[in-house]
């Protein structure tokens, strides 16, 4: 084992660690300093009362916990039925497993052209619908934000297989075994066994999935209705505005709530890899028969 | 015997039928509307394919000055982030992948979090710091405000690379009289120099892609693709075929990066997870 304990080393990661803590962690520390403290530097709540008290703001904030779940509902659901399906095998698999992760990669916005394009009144999935006499109803820029909840989840739904699917390879492949030679089906293995055994890192994918489409931008604000507003865009219209206060506090709570999020999803992943790394060497040693 | 395995085998086929359909549906179907947008004569409702096609969508993209000046704003923004991104992820991910496990898990999360943290949290707080400093609505500013997305992915990728190189060729080298930056120079990074071409290259692609804090440091002054997309689709009088056309330039660079990545992930033979592209992926936070 080698350490690089010379004070040059240390010297030469000054710049990564500057350009961090003066650009994202001091920002941040002085967004909550600013959200408690007035023009004096007196401690004061207001800036988040007067959040509080705003009811544009608490029902855009409802509005945007409402997508953020209903999508990442939809994106967990799919990327459970996405890693039990990787889990076999099938012709043309590798590719299958490439094509259907390309969503990660398309940007927000062009994925909010997409779905323009297809869902809008007249769009395409109107007129394919049409001669069937079934009329859709409005689905972007609707109230209901059915339109940024099927964007988010289509955008978010690979990510979630991926995360899921590294939830149970980090399983021990010999538990299920033993329970399918004591006569366990395959779908009572999986749901009594690997579910629960996996349910950090499902639950950490849930999460992190959820704190993602909390904070997606460009699609609430092209897909979303214009009233309620998604709480991110009151943000960046009280940072237009320069009501810094008001920046300071949604600035805040959204941190606080992503910096756990952040702690709990690293948590439960350096298990699941600790827990993958005792599983290989216990496969190892016993040749994955024990 | 073998008619049960002729019945699994046919099982397997209508499982990738079935879903090789559901990708055509759903992935392959919204992708194909943007090209047909893109070369569409006329679509008008009830038509479910437009009326005629036409190449002049993207002949009038070539001499779009506004599209023109996006992209190469796009690329030279891309291309400011991306090297100082390597050049200063280096020391960090080297000292870090030697660190205790207990040190390095500390680090890890403190680099993570810039990359869950929402892009306009972090940009609209910053903005004020950059008001004071008259960087806003700068292309410095908007370099600084994606370094602190691309900087934490860079040493994410480097540091995962460096982790999996033996200690003994860097001890040989220690033993041999190399100094630790020598050691560096000439065995960790020419070891890790395809986890540096492909962390270079997500950086690259998330640059190009990056809207939330690139829209709040630097619209409008500093347009890059996704900033003149969301204009223009912002707002009632769409013209779809235009959009279409800037939607499939701005998605194609990202799109050959990620299937460049996971060809190379397959010909190397490693799983899934844990080479470096594909923990990135994760943690590409696309806005």
């Amino acid at each position: 084992m080698m350490r690089t304990t010379r004070p040059a080393i240390w010297l030469s990661v000054v710049p990564a660690i500057a350009v961090l803590a003066l650009l994202f962690y001091v920002p941040l520390a002085g967004s909550l300093y600013g959200s408690v403290a007035d023009e004096k530097n007196r401690f004061t709540l207001t800036a988040y009362r007067s959040l509080m008290s705003d009811a544009s703001v608490r029902r855009g904030l409802i509005f945007t916990i409402e997508y953020a779940v209903a999508s990442t509902t939809a994106a967990f659901v799919y990327g459970m039925a996405w890693a039990a399906l990787m889990h076999r095998a099938f012709p043309g698999k590798r590719w299958y497993g490439v094509l259907s992760r390309a969503p990660i990669v398309i940007p927000g916005v062009a994925v909010a052209l997409m779905m323009l394009t297809l869902l809008e009144q007249g769009g395409f999935l109107a007129r394919v619908l049409a001669p069937l006499g079934i009329a859709l109803p409005r689905i972007v820029r609707d109230p209901a934000g059915a339109g940024t909840v099927i964007a988010l989840a289509w955008k978010e739904a690979p990510l979630m297989g991926a995360i899921v699917a590294s939830a149970f390879g980090s399983l021990r492949a010999d538990v299920v075994q033993a329970a399918r030679s004591l006569g366990a089906t395959a779908w009572r293995a999986f749901w009594l066994i690997q579910v629960p055994a996996a349910m950090p890192g499902l639950a950490a994918a849930a999460l992190l999935g959820f704190v993602r489409a909390l904070g997606a931008f460009a699609i609430p604000s092209l897909l979303g209705p214009a009233y309620p507003k998604p709480i991110l865009v009151l943000l960046y219209e009280a940072f237009e505005y320069g009501d810094w206060p008001r920046v300071c506090a949604i600035g805040t709570v959204f941190a606080a709530v992503s910096i756990i999020a952040a702690w709990l999803y690293y948590r439960v992943m350096q298990a699941a890899i600790s827990r993958e790394t005792d599983a290989r060497t216990h496969n190892a040693r016993y040749g994955g028969i024990l | 015997m073998s008619a049960r395995r002729e019945r699994a085998s046919l099982r397997r086929t209508l499982l990738s039928i079935g879903l090789y359909t559901q990708l055509a549906l759903v992935l392959g179907v919204p992708l194909l509307l943007m090209v047909l947008w893109s070369v569409s004569d006329g679509w008008f409702p009830p038509g479910v394919l437009p009326q005629d096609y036409t190449g002049a969508h993207w002949r009038q993209a070539l001499s779009d000055p506004l599209l023109g000046h996006a992209l190469l704003s796009s690329m030279a923004i891309a291309v400011l982030v991306t090297v100082p991104s390597a050049v200063l992820a280096i020391p960090p991910a080297w000292v870090m992948s030697r660190m205790a496990p207990r040190t390095r898990h500390i680090f890890e999360w403190l680099i993570l979090t810039p990359l869950i943290v929402p892009g306009i949290v972090i940009a609209t707080t910053l903005g004020k710091l950059l008001l004071l400093a008259h960087l806003s609505y700068t292309w410095a500013g908007v370099v600084l405000a994606q370094l602190i997305g691309t900087l934490p992915l860079m040493i994410r990728i480097l540091c995962a690379s460096f982790m999996r190189l033996p200690d003994d060729a860097i001890a040989a080298a220690r033993t041999l009289g190399a100094n630790a930056y020598q050691a560096i120079w000439h065995i960790a990074l020419p070891l890790a120099r395809k986890a540096l071409f492909a962390g270079c290259l997500v950086v690259f692609a998330s640059s190009l892609e990056e809207f939330d804090k690139t829209f709040v440091i630097g619209a409008p002054n500093v347009q890059t693709l996704p900033v003149l997309l969301y204009f223009r689709l912002d707002g009632a009088g769409i013209v779809f075929p235009v959009a279409a056309v800037s939607s499939l330039i701005l998605t194609l660079p990202g799109l050959l990066i990620f299937i460049m990545a996971a060809r190379a992930a397959g010909i190397a033979g490693q799983r899934p997870q844990g080479n470096g592209i594909d923990t990135v992926s994760h943690f590409d936070i696309g806005s």
